[in-house]
């Protein structure tokens, strides 16, 4: 299948006052038609530099890459944004604008991409669709107006005025309750099933990704570390980092298992090591990890360890 | 002749031995909110008739969602708030009829750690400042010998020296709650309220604080007021789990029993929207929680209750205890409906 989006080799640098910083390095990624991709890290690990870098979306930063291929065509995927590629932030409040009413935040993306036909009457439909009671009343309100769930309800009816063909929701539950978040998981996956959409799932929450997501990316300091299918990184992980993660999640399954946490801390942007960026804080480092680890392709997905093949 | 029928066993339930460490009993409290013009001024009752104890030793959790009122509930187990109406007892103490003096010398036995470590350490002070500062309170301590005690309560935490002389923002989130900790238990507290202390952290740095809070109860004999939405981390440290919404508790009982049968309709649909990494999701909640501003009537719950009955709408189900001390607050699970 050819994939919808292809990210080849993309870097991200951010101005510092002691020099550039890699934010991101050498990140590939494929993102195939109506699949949700769950892009899993800490903060720092890229995740959201990696998107926002792909939406061009970052102006101070340096972004060099390989190309981008949009359903098999190169192409800049800045220019398909909004229309193709729809993007919602963690942050509902921040994100909407607090002035405009929500009704008007969404007629105006119609505006900006010149979609034909009664905006008003779109914008209400929308409003329904993403489940906000009385809609035709909720055009009129304003963000603050709103409960946290249903301003993300709201920015995700912005992010789909345009019905892209894929929506890159970076840590969409992540500020909401429990049981807010799982209303709001399960619309996007219903929205997914209806449209056809693909959808990245950006998460630091493993257990999010594993109820959502077809195919996870787990990324450790601004590298892709493994991929594969969801099933099989959350039940047969490579990477010892990944393994690491899941023995840190507290589980409600197994509450007596005992949480094992992974020694030391992320380095920082700029501190990384030469070799594998996980070596310092791995249980299974060997001299062959002082090298720089490429990411290998395995029958199913990705792994960047050196160790990874004797598992 | 009522004794007779009552078995050994129930009649030592009523009085646990130990005596808890603290005690809320029928505990409200009401802030006033904001007045619209032409109108009275509206009282939200963020914590309305609440009792909960906590023993020695013991860790207690308190899960529930934004607004339902469990940090005002550990603010007042702390007197950092008066209750409305209700007693707060520590070691037996009414801590509301204390003197100031006497709950000074109470202060150090109880101590709090919050939930947001960029906020809860004052940015213009160094670590050494910091974490000695209850030290200067409490203790009167000379400042030669407070930077012992701090590089001992630094260490417990896993942080060297060389942090004292720093400033918070060289720390990255985790190690600023590590400090946050530090200055905790430097006072030798019996109890600490951990208000979500690892809600801003990244899932290997949560694992981390927990195991840390773990390591440090077993070590001290600490108990712990731990307040958190997350279900799944409270599991991992409480022995006895609480279950609030909208300012009451709504279930209670050890955390295994509750979490393996929760009774209340509530807490039933709290589990099953807990995402999980090897089980598909299940049913699901309707709704938001309502606000606090205008509670439903009746229990509060039954707006967004898939098994609510007339009686719900209408009477606020008690909160009724069974022989093996689980707590729940529903009308079906009322042998006696009022």
């Amino acid at each position: 299948m050819t994939p919808l989006l292809s990210i080849r080799a993309l870097r991200v640098r951010f101005p510092a006052p002691a020099g550039p910083v890699d934010a991101v390095n050498s990140v590939d990624l494929d993102v195939f038609p109506g699949e949700c991709l769950g892009v899993v890290g800490e903060s720092g690990s890229g995740k959201s530099a990696t998107f926002l870098a792909t939406l061009d979306l970052l102006p101070s930063a340096t972004i060099s890459t390989d190309g981008f291929v949009w359903n098999g065509r190169d192409i800049d995927p800045g220019a398909l944004r909004g229309r193709e590629i729809a993007l919602t932030l963690q942050n509902a409040l921040t994100a909407l604008n607090p002035a405009l009413h929500i009704g008007t935040q969404i007629e105006e993306t119609l505006a900006a991409h010149d979609q034909r036909g009664n905006r008003r009457d779109r914008a209400t439909a929308l409003l329904r669709r993403v489940g906000i009671p009385d809609p035709a009343r909720r055009l009129h309100a304003y963000p603050h107006e709103l409960s946290g769930g249903m301003r993300q309800r709201a920015m995700i009816a912005v992010a789909l005025a345009c019905a892209p063909r894929l929506l890159i929701a970076d840590e969409p539950t992540t500020a909401l309750d429990v049981t807010v978040q799982a209303q709001v998981l399960d619309l996007l996956r219903a929205l997914r099933a209806e449209q056809g959409m693909s959808l990245v799932l950006i998460t630091h929450n493993l257990a999010v990704a594993a109820g959502n997501c077809d195919r996870i990316a787990v990324m450790y300091a601004g590298e892709i570390v493994e991929t594969g299918p969801a099933a099989r990184v959350l039940n047969a992980p490579r990477h010892p980092y990944t393994v690491g993660l899941l023995r840190s999640h507290p589980s409600l399954d197994d509450p007596e298992a005992p949480l094992l946490p992974i020694p030391g801390r992320i380095p920082d942007p700029g501190s990384w090591p030469s070799g594998c960026r996980f070596a310092p804080r791995c249980s299974r480092h060997v001299a062959a990890c002082d090298a720089p680890q490429k990411l290998r392709s395995v029958p199913d997905g990705a792994v960047r360890c050196c160790q990874a093949a004797i598992a | 002749m009522t004794a007779v029928l009552i078995s050994p066993d129930v009649q030592q339930a009523p009085s646990r031995s130990p005596p808890p460490l603290l005690e809320l009993t029928n505990v409200r409290k009401a802030f006033p909110a904001r007045r619209r013009f032409g109108h009275r001024r509206p009282i939200v009752r963020a914590v309305d008739d609440v009792s909960l104890s906590v023993g020695p030793g013991e860790c207690v959790g308190l899960i529930g969602e934004s607004g339902c009122g469990k940090t005002t509930l550990g603010r007042l187990a702390l007197r950092l708030i008066e209750p409305t109406s209700g007693t707060v007892r520590f070691g037996g103490a009414d801590l509301s009829s204390l003197d100031p003096d006497e709950l000074a010398a109470l202060r150090p036995r109880m101590q709090i750690v919050f939930q947001d470590p960029y906020a809860s350490l004052n940015p213009r002070k160094t670590i050494e400042q910091i974490v000695g500062l209850p030290l200067a309170v409490h203790a009167h301590l000379p400042r030669t010998q407070r930077r012992d005690r701090v590089v001992e309560a630094l260490d417990r935490v896993g942080l060297g020296p060389e942090a004292l002389h720093r400033y918070p923002h060289q720390f990255s989130g985790g190690q600023r709650q590590r400090i946050g900790i530090a200055r905790a238990l430097i006072t030798q507290p019996a109890l600490v309220v951990c208000d979500e202390p690892v809600s801003a952290l990244d899932v290997s740095v949560q694992a981390q604080i927990l195991a840390l809070l773990k390591r440090l109860r077993q070590e001290f004999g600490l108990a712990y007021l731990f307040i958190s939405h997350d279900i799944a981390v409270v599991v991992h440290l409480a022995e006895r789990v609480a279950v609030m919404y909208l300012g009451g508790i709504v279930e209670s009982g050890p955390t295994r029993e509750l979490i393996a049968a929760p009774r209340h309709p509530y807490t039933q649909a709290l589990l099953s929207a807990v995402p999980r990494l090897h089980a598909a999701p299940a049913t699901r909640l309707a709704g938001e929680p309502p606000s606090p501003l205008a509670p439903p009537s009746g229990c509060a719950f039954h707006p967004r209750c898939p098994v609510a009955m007339p009686i719900c709408r209408s009477v606020r189900p008690r909160l009724v205890t069974d022989a093996t001390g689980r707590e729940v607050a529903c009308h079906l699970h009322d042998p006696s409906p009022a």
